[in-house]
């Protein structure tokens, strides 16, 4: 009976790492074990398909060096940039910005609006794209094509001409919501009386708005960013269901690169090439992330 | 258009508030309209493609579900796939949390900061080494069932059941992973805030820790609880990648695979029968986030204080 | 709820009790869901082995439901069809990670030949040889059917064949007679080019296509390029040692004729490059006659411009016929390919019954059922002697073809070769790289993958 020979303190002490211990094994075993793991599956030309699937043998960077002469490559990191960039970043800030903002008016119909704009972020991915199938569905009965066509442009075919656009519009769509509920909760927390005293040295809303709200609201925007862009990083069904990546690769995230490479050409060791990429620079932006936001403990 | 409005004219005023009316107008716009096609072609007795009022309108979409078994059947799928996930989330994260914001132990604050990390990885980045720690995990499922079993109709239902790959079991625990840094974190930030008296009483009174966490800390853990779940349930409820990846009998897919694979059928897609499952899949995930939504703010600005 | 409750007695919180009995309430509504789902799981017999079959594609489930009655009372087994999801590079990637799982369906199809080197090679496939052996339809099969069963890196046979495709050049004759074009089948690829040409400058509509580019997935080199290959100067793409030779004339050949066909206008290219770029040419362009001749199966018949397709062309054994594939420099070939083949799962817990279940289904009348639903050709030449057969005038020619249709021969690998080829022709057609770029491309692709030893570095 050692457990008898410890201090209340020290029983208690064990007995906390024993409750942590299955929520750290699940993750260690399917996040933190498969992320390292990753890396020397790279090593690898490990594969689904041929002799390699039996037994794979290491080949050094050959996959590294494979990807870093892939246009295929370039292109999915660049095309990930500009999602990110043009969803996360712009898109879902500027709305969710502008959405916050007005509805700090007096207005009415407040609730209304705001279930509205909160309405899509909960919507599964599957169905995401399911609905926005139909909304850029081709030919002159297409949702998209039927609001355009009020404003006497032609029919287009949207998921061909403009198809990062168009998965970025269904982003944006899809995180408005986001943006808006955290950046009310930053808007309230900036004193009033701030906003009083300004008034009465005369300043307008355009000044009030850029140089009180904006500077006050920075940690808030910050931490907006860092958040929708790791979210942004990850996706895959939403692309996957609406374009698979195509046409030609232009919407080839990285995700969906990882998968097709992995999935569709069968080879794993390639596919965790990429991954390990992926795991990097997510990697790289969570700790600038820590340090930058000062994460306490 | 910020804040206070002691200065500023009536005039002016109003015309902000016209302007706020547009932009507000026009982003609900964008917002709704995707959803009018799902909602009215479920309603919608010859259902297309496209956006149009239904000639005839009827129940029968809806009412078809319960009699088309598939429908039926991945809803069910998915409630005891997800159901099962979060509960393990809930347990998880509910003990895991309460430990990490008690403990003591000097690798405390790097294996916070482990979290963190976790937190961020990009699950399409896992795929590859999770399928392959998946099949190997795979292989010792069969070769216990195979030694145990020999009745194949016996062995296939275990297999359905244990397996890792196509399997409820695998993908109920990658579902439960996914989710778990998160809720860990809010757990862990949630018990911050409850004194550690409580359960110290509790102690010189002669409970359990067990008996502690039970009486005392439940009822107090309740909130964090829900906001924890919720946001699990959500997220899995809404992952395609992973039932993409781990599922592929009929009998084991869940709602996302199979209006996936049912849409993919392109020479017979039923529109009615996809919209109106689409509608059902949908309405948790959004009642899920109408409660969950209070604890968003709170939940991702955590742990964060400049 | 508020998440903060730092201040808050735990002795306020008398609903502690009432929330236990409201979570083991759940926790039975839970037990009882769950008890429904495994419920629907279940064994339903006892004594019966149970086969599981994969199957994809509307009509080929329809066709195999209509089997299944016969099979289960032959054999005494009981019968499973699973459902696979049904675009070709899903099914793929389906069956090939479920394959390696262990957990694949005991009986299923290998869609393409080419898949079989890889398979087998991956140890996904049980060895059907002997099975075959001792079948009395083997040596009813047409001869090209039993060599592309077989793997060539151990010339063991891994599928039981069913159906064959059999590919050539199908034109709009209605259209080129009307515009006094000839239908006269082409001397050479300078006369199919001249032809081509004819048909843009006189009607002003697309001539040729031969699939390419990344989306049409597989079908870039099974539909396309090994068409061009095997009459090109150079037709053998492996080499003695079996290894791949992509720096061969004979490639070259290939990507040249498309790289033409691009520059010249000949062949649309923007739908090639749409995610499901065969909807365009084929469902539309092609009855529309505006796509004038294409590489395509027996199977455009039925499924493409067949009475029940999307678009139907009406009369449609006068307004389209054929013409066999010209060689560069003339002759001219059929090309044929074993599709959807039978196979065992290696993994399988009942191998015994499952090979009897692949070889009932290469038999004359599953064949004929697939067949007729998919406008392929039943692989075994005794099939015309069936009652069935009778019915399907619009695969009589090309079952006649099968004693002189041929194949390329490709090795491991050939998935890798596809991708390889897929990616080529893209470039092609995005106009980034011209033939010769597109063959180094290739020939970069698939060696960084398979390894410097899976490919003649040289010409020769």
């Amino acid at each position: 009976m050692v457990g008898m020979t410890l201090s209340y303190e020290a029983r208690k002490q064990l007995y906390l790492r024993l409750l942590m211990a299955p929520a750290l094994l699940l993750m260690a075993g399917l996040i933190v074990f498969p992320a390292f793991y990753a890396i020397a599956l790279s090593l690898t030309n490990e594969a689904l398909l041929g002799f390699a699937a039996r037994d794979s043998s290491f080949v050094g960077l050959r996959n590294f060096t494979r990807l870093f002469t892939d246009p295929l490559f370039w292109n999915s990191l660049k095309v990930t940039l500009i999602f990110v960039i043009g969803s996360a970043v712009i898109g879902q800030f500027a709305f969710g910005l502008l959405s916050a903002l007005c509805l700090r008016r007096p207005i009415r119909f407040k609730a209304i609006f705001n279930s509205i704009i909160v309405l899509p972020n909960a919507v599964p991915e599957m169905v995401v794209g399911f609905i926005w199938i139909s909304m850029y569905a081709t030919g002159e009965y297409g949702t998209l094509n039927r609001i355009v066509g009020w404003f006497g442009v032609e029919p287009q075919q949207w998921l061909f001409s403009f198809p990062l656009m168009a998965i970025i519009i269904v982003n944006t769509w899809r995180g408005i919501a986001f943006a808006m509920i955290l950046l009310t909760s930053g808007l309230e927390s900036i004193p009033k009386d701030v906003y009083e005293a300004a008034k009465v040295d005369g300043a307008t809303d355009r000044q009030i708005f850029f140089r009180i709200t904006l500077p006050m609201l920075m940690p808030t925007i910050f931490l907006y960013m860092f958040v929708s862009t790791v979210t942004t990083f990850a996706i895959f069904g939403l692309v996957y269901t609406l374009s698979r990546g195509g046409p030609a690769n232009s919407t080839e995230i990285i995700g969906i690169y990882i998968y097709n490479q992995s999935f569709t050409a069968f080879q794993l060791g390639y596919g965790a090439a990429v991954a390990v990429v992926s795991l990097v620079i997510s990697m790289l932006i969570g700790v600038f992330y820590v340090r930058a936001l000062k994460v306490k403990i | 258009m910020a804040g206070g409005a002691t200065v500023e004219s009536a005039a002016s005023q109003r015309r902000g508030n016209l302007r706020a009316y547009g932009i507000l107008l026009f982003i609900s716009f964008y917002c709704a309209v995707p959803f009018l096609w799902v909602l009215v072609a479920s309603f919608d007795a010859k259902p297309s493609q496209f956006l149009r009022w239904p000639e005839d309108v009827t129940f029968s979409n809806y009412s078809n579900l319960f009699v088309n078994e598939s429908g039926m059947l991945w809803l069910l799928n998915s409630v005891v796939v997800i159901g099962i996930a979060t509960i393990i989330v809930l347990v998880f994260a509910g003990l895991g949390g309460y430990a990490l914001s008690r403990t003591r132990a000097w690798w405390k604050a790097p294996l916070l900061y482990a979290i963190i990390l976790v937190r961020i990885v990009p699950p399409p980045a896992l795929i590859v080494p999770v399928y392959k720690v998946m099949l190997t995990l795979n292989d010792g499922v069969n070769a216990t069932i195979n030694a145990v079993v020999s009745d194949p109709s016996q062995a296939l239902f275990l297999s359905r059941i244990f397996s890792f790959v196509d399997g409820y079991l695998g993908l109920i625990l990658v579902l439960a992973a996914m989710q778990l840094p998160l809720a860990i974190w809010i757990m862990k930030t949630f018990f911050d805030a409850i004194p550690v008296d409580y359960e110290e009483a509790a102690a010189l009174d002669g409970a359990s820790t067990l008996q502690t966490l039970r009486r005392i800390l439940l009822p107090l853990a309740l909130p964090g609880l829900a906001a924890a779940g919720l946001f699990a349930f959500i997220s899995a409820w809404g992952d395609f990648l992973m039932p993409l990846m781990f599922t592929s009998s009929p009998e084991l897919q869940t709602l996302p695979l199979g209006l996936f694979r049912a849409f993919l059928r392109i020479d017979r897609i039923d529109y009615g029968f996809l919209t109106a499952l689409a509608v059902i899949y949908t309405l948790p995930a959004v009642i899920a986030f109408s409660f969950a939504r209070k604890f968003l703010t709170r939940t991702f600005s955590g742990g964060v204080k400049g | 709820m508020n998440c903060n409750a730092r201040h808050k007695d735990p002795a306020a919180y008398p609903g502690g009790g009432r929330t236990m009995g409201r979570i083991v309430k759940s926790v039975r509504y839970a037990a009882v869901l769950l008890g429904t789902v495994l419920a629907l799981q279940s064994p339903v017999t006892g004594a019966q082995d149970v086969i599981r079959i994969a199957e994809h594609r509307s009509v080929r489930l329809d066709a195999l439901r209509t089997l299944v009655p016969d099979i289960e009372r032959e054999l005494g087994i009981e019968i499973r069809v699973v459902e696979y999801p049904s675009p070709a590079l899903d099914y793929f990637t389906k069956l090939v990670t479920e394959l390696r799982s262990g957990n694949a369906p005991d009986v299923f199809t290998v869609p393409r030949d080419q898949q079989i080197d890889d398979l087998a090679a991956a140890g996904y496939l049980a060895d059907m040889s002997e099975t075959l052996a001792a079948w009395d339809g083997y040596e009813a099969l047409a001869p090209l059917a039993r060599q592309l069963a077989k793997a060539t890196f151990d010339r063991k046979s891994y599928v039981v064949p069913s159906i064959l495709a059999v590919e050539q050049l199908y034109y709009r004759k209605d259209i080129l007679e009307r515009h006094g074009i000839s239908t006269d089948q082409p001397a050479d690829w300078q006369d199919l080019l001249d032809r081509g040409r004819a048909i843009r400058d006189k009607t002003g509509h697309y001539a040729l296509l031969f699939p390419a580019g990344l989306t049409w997935g597989t079908g870039a080199y099974t539909e396309g390029f090994r068409h061009l290959l095997a009459g090109s100067s150079d037709p053998l793409l492996l080499s003695d040692a079996g290894r791949y030779r992509l720096r061969s004339a004979g490639v070259r050949d290939a990507l040249e004729f498309y790289e033409t066909l691009i520059e010249e206008e000949l062949t649309p290219i923007e739908p090639l490059l749409s995610p499901e770029p065969w909807i365009i040419p084929k469902y539309e362009m092609f009855p529309a006659g505006e796509l004038l001749v294409t590489t395509c199966g027996t199977w455009c018949v039925v499924f493409d411009w067949g009475p029940n397709s999307r678009n139907p062309i009406p009369d449609l054994e006068q307004r389209v016929a054929t013409w066999d594939m010209p060689g560069k420099h003339g002759g001219r070939h059929v090309m044929a390919a074993l599709v959807y083949g039978w196979a065992v799962n290696q993994k399988s817990r009942s191998r015994v019954r499952a090979r009897q279940v692949a070889l009932r289904l290469g038999s004359v009348d599953a064949s004929i059922a697939y067949a007729t639903g998919l406008g392929n050709v039943p692989a075994r030449l005794d099939a015309k002697e069936h009652e069935g057969f009778a019915a399907l005038v619009h695969l009589h020619d090309a079952h006649a073809q099968l004693t002189r249709a041929s194949a390329v021969q490709t090795t491991v690998g050939s998935s890798t070769l596809m991708a390889g080829v897929a990616r080529a022709t893209e470039s092609l057609l995005t106009g980034r790289e011209d033939a010769a770029g597109a063959q180094e491309l290739l020939f970069r692709y698939v060696s960084n993958i398979l390894g410097d030893e899976a490919v003649e570095a040289a010409a020769r």
